[in-house]
């Protein structure tokens, strides 16, 4: 991968779980309204953004950025599914459905997953290459 | 290198592993044992002790795990119990298990336990890591040169496994013990000592040269037993031999040349110890945990409350007698109950905090808020227990082990108490919520902030008044991140959570029939030897204002800080409606009371779990007594100060 | 030039020289590797400036201060701030382009000759393409400059 594809990934990321975060901040598209989840992604967007603050030529900086930023978007997604999947328990248990659609925070979910092939290609780039 | 006889008898059935922290000798461990181990104290002390058993081709051996040391010295508590465990128990089979990628500081331990002794073998792990940094360990010559069966392994593989168990199985007797020799005026030192020492019969069981190589390198045990102090110093000396023969070692039997730049470990900690992302990432990290162990458990919980609940009914049905089937339903089933509802919020905080352990982040974790906790006189690690802290003081008590320095401990176990434990948010809820209705959420929140705020001049306070304030020093290594295995965090969580259940289970247990005992006899409710108690404690809480009966759920709460809600709802509320209809008390206190007594409850003695694992990590009463006192004394004084300020707002 | 371990610069490398701490600390820290002549290596710095990672026979261990300034290493490379009176070359400049441009109208830039005359209290005096002036620490820091 050159440099300005990393650049291009980064800048993605960085803006995708930017929009994300504002996304469960105000409760826009799909979303519950969840101020501290909203914090948590934007650190995720943090992640990308530095990324794109290391110097062009180190590569190997920037390659650890999309490492992490997607690893943590990836683990984002885990968590998003297991606190519904709570929620959605509690609710069984006191026989009155506690979801909603908004709860699923489904734009997350998928952004997470689908971002999270790029730590894997991320994780071969840094093993086969000697930066 | 030279042959030296060595007649003295071994055991043959035991092996004993050592080891570098980080090298994976907790997953050899486990290989080779299995499931069949048992995790214990080592006696006297609050080190973990693992003992397994090794079956293989109808052999069966025992095998202990020593603590991970990176040497034989006694300068730390890990140390003298591996030492100790050699010189002692004198196991069949000394194994050492090296790290491949790190192999020339694994072998400076495995030459300190080639000083000692013989029936040694080499474990070389995490071969794969290895190769893939372009190392090829040639483990012939490495044989050859040490004089010592040596395999190569991987536990995360499986490569070599089987070939271990079948050496540890085989391996003779032989007597032979290879030694490596010194500059000849250390040689010469350590002829005229071993001529001293072999006088001394009752040092007969242990190796002359290694005793004379000890008291050369001024060690304070050996100094001891022997009760030969020298004038010079040639631990820097020996140091260095050891390391210069570790090189030529080395130099023959390892090939390859190192990948330069980057592994995967450091790419991920240019992210996870970044400057800015560090702190970030780690309060991202914490706030997942928790909230994953909030939501979690809710439904978990909730669920046991149902079962508990079915199985109340149950047998309440079934017992005929009046005071049985209360002492059953209400004492046990009631109070034991109210802490098992816990159990599904520790065992995931325990699970978490395995997972951050196995895959090696914690320690940058520590790193990262280092400096914060620097200014408590505390370190990183200690942060990592307190968080626990916020679940149950008993299990963020018990985490305190794996911090290494021994004052920092004590700071860390004392101050535990006041961190803020799911057991007291039960009350939190009921008072606030009766008093300050919509408000309530500020108020819990505002105690939060206390309990930090007052854990924190306590570490100070403490440390000042036991150690002289001064800080703990920090030498922590940052190992290899590595993918968590399920099957040892599974065993991780277990062990902990069985631990924690013991301890609680046991105490709280005694303690709900005790209370029970107290609030059924001579006559329920107002004419209880318990409320009897209340009474007469009255006067000494007029200051405060509080009524016998919230005085006798704080002496209840002693034995589990939830029961105080049970209390306060016996005495005040219908007890088959849940929490809220407490109104009758709103006639009776103030606001600025029920703040203070919320305040009283959060900072008062620990709780009795809480209470017997003090006793238990710290080895004495006298910080039991310390702690009880202490937090009595900051609960009144803080308690007051909010209610007269209170009263003026 | 012979530095305590807590004044190197991020990812330079150096050799212990002596360690002046007591023989507990010195015994423990002998275990991980920390002897006369062996190679180690700044590899990180917490967010605060203090502890400090190192790597040491190929493990990377935390240090704070109070340990790692007991610690002396040769060195190569040090902040301009930390260096003693003599002559150096400036190795690398970490700042933006305006920090540059300052610096270069005082004769500081990188690959060329500095002087050293004065490092007490708040200032550090220096003397480079002839012309002579005077840094503060916290710009000092920030110029790494090596021996000659």
């Amino acid at each position: 991968m050159r440099g300005r594809s990393i650049t291009f990934w980064l800048i993605f990321g960085g803006v995708l779980f930017a929009a994300l975060a504002i996304n469960s901040f105000y409760g826009l598209l799909l979303t519950d309204h969840d101020p501290f989840l909203a914090i948590i992604i934007g650190i995720n967007s943090a992640i990308y953004f530095f990324g794109i603050a290391e110097k062009k030529s180190d590569v190997r900086k920037r390659y650890s950025h999309l490492l992490v930023g997607s690893f943590f978007a990836y683990v984002l997604s885990i968590y998003q599914v297991l606190v519904v999947f709570s929620v959605w328990l509690e609710g069984l248990l006191i026989s009155s459905c506690l979801l909603t659609i908004e709860a699923l925070n489904l734009p997350l979910i998928i952004s997470g997953f689908a971002i999270s092939f790029l730590f894997d290609f991320a994780k071969k780039q840094i093993e086969t290459n000697n930066f | 290198m030279e042959n030296h006889r060595d007649g003295i008898e071994s055991r043959k059935s035991t092996i004993a592993l050592l080891g570098n922290p980080n090298v994976g000798k907790t997953s050899i461990f486990n290989a080779l044992t299995g499931s069949r181990q048992i995790v214990a104290n080592w006696p006297g002390v609050t080190v973990e002790k693992r003992a397994g058993v090794m079956k293989h081709h109808n052999h069966t051996v025992d095998v202990i795990d020593l603590p991970g040391t990176y040497t034989l010295g006694a300068t730390s508590l890990d140390e003298k119990i591996a030492r100790d465990f050699l010189v002692n128990e004198k196991p069949g089979v000394a194994m050492v298990i090296g790290d491949a990628v790190n192999l020339e500081r694994s072998l400076y331990l495995l030459l300190q336990v080639l000083e000692l002794r013989g029936d040694v073998v080499l474990a070389v792990n995490a071969v794969d890591e290895a190769r893939k940094a372009g190392f090829e360990i040639d483990r012939n010559e490495l044989s050859k040169q040490l004089g010592i069966p040596v395999v190569v392994t991987s536990a995360v593989t499986g490569e070599g496994i089987e070939e271990l168990k079948n050496t540890l199985v085989k391996s003779t007797k032989s007597g032979s013990h290879v030694h490596y020799l010194f500059s000849d005026e250390v040689e010469a030192h350590l002829r005229d000592l071993s001529e001293r020492i072999r006088g001394n019969s009752s040092l007969a069981g242990i190796d002359e040269r290694w005793l004379s190589i000890k008291l050369l390198e001024r060690d304070d045990e050996v100094q001891k037993i022997t009760g030969i102090t020298l004038d010079y110093d040639f631990s820097v000396e020996i140091a260095e031999t050891r390391y210069k023969y570790i090189k030529r070692i080395l130099s023959t039997s390892v090939k390859g040349k190192e990948k330069i730049g980057w592994n995967f470990s450091e790419a991920i900690d240019h992210v996870m110890t970044h400057r800015f992302l560090g702190i970030l990432i780690f309060l991202a990290v914490m706030y997942i945990i928790f909230q994953l162990t909030f939501t979690i458990s809710g439904p978990l919980s909730i669920m046991i409350e149902e079962l508990l609940g079915g199985l109340g009914r149950a047998l309440g049905g079934l017992i005929g007698i009046d005071w049985l089937r209360s002492l059953v339903v209400e004492g046990i089933i009631g109070g034991v109950g109210a802490v098992l509802v816990f159990v599904p919020n520790i065992f995931i905080l325990f699970l978490a905090l395995g997972i951050l352990e196995e895959t090696g982040y914690l320690p940058r974790a520590a790193f990262v808020i280092d400096r914060i906790m620097y200014a408590m006189k505390l370190s990183g690690r200690s942060f990592i227990s307190m968080l626990l802290g916020f679940g149950c003081n008993v299990s963020s008590i018990m985490s305190t082990r794996s911090i290494s320095e021994p004052k920092e401990r004590i700071v860390t176990i004392l101050v535990s108490p006041f961190i803020s434990c799911s057991a007291r948010l039960p009350v939190y809820v009921l008072i606030a919520g009766t008093f300050f209705g919509a408000r309530a959420g500020v108020v819990i929140f505002f105690l939060y902030v206390l309990s930090i705020v007052i854990t924190v001049l306590s570490a100070l306070l403490i440390n000042k008044l036991f150690f002289k304030g001064e800080p703990s020093t920090l030498i922590m290594e940052l190992p290899r991140y590595r993918k968590p295995r399920l099957s040892s965090i599974i065993l991780y969580t277990w062990n902990k959570g069985r631990h924690f259940l013991e301890k609680a289970g046991t105490i709280i247990l005694g303690a709900s029939v005790v209370i029970w005992v107290l609030s059924y006899f001579p006559s329920e409710g107002t004419g209880s030897f318990a409320a009897m108690i209340g009474k007469s404690l009255e006067p000494l809480f007029i200051p405060l204002g509080y009524t016998w009966e919230m005085i006798t759920s704080l002496v209840f709460g002693i034995a589990a800080k939830e029961v105080i809600v049970s209390s306060l709802t016996t005495f005040f509320g219908n007890p088959s409606v849940t929490g809220t209809s407490l109104g009758v008390i709103r006639t009776l206190i103030t606001p600025e009371v029920a703040l203070s007594f919320l305040v009283f409850v959060l900072l008062y003695v620990p709780c009795m779990p809480t209470l017997a694992v003090i006793k238990n990590e710290t080895g004495s009463y006298k910080y039991v007594f310390f702690s009880v006192f202490y937090s009595l004394a900051v609960a009144y004084i803080v308690a007051l100060i909010v209610r007269l300020v209170g009263g003026l707002l | 030039m012979v530095v305590p371990l807590s004044r190197m610069c991020e990812g330079e490398k150096g050799k212990i020289r002596k360690l002046e701490l007591p023989p507990l600390t010195r015994e423990r820290l002998c275990g991980l590797g920390f002897v006369s002549g062996e190679e180690i290596q700044l590899v990180k710095v917490a967010p605060f400036g203090d502890p400090k990672v190192f790597r040491i026979k190929g493990t990377d261990i935390t240090l704070r201060e109070d340990i790692s300034m007991w610690i002396l290493v040769e060195t190569s490379s040090v902040p301009l701030s930390y260096a003693t009176n003599g002559e150096y070359f400036v190795s690398i400049i970490n700042g933006g382009m305006g920090f540059r441009e300052r610096l270069r109208m005082v004769g500081v830039e990188v690959g060329k000759k500095i002087t050293v005359t004065g490092n007490i209290g708040k200032r550090i005096e220096i003397n480079a393409n002839g012309i002579r002036s005077a840094l503060s620490r916290g710009q000092a820091m920030r110029i790494i400059v090596r021996e000659r």
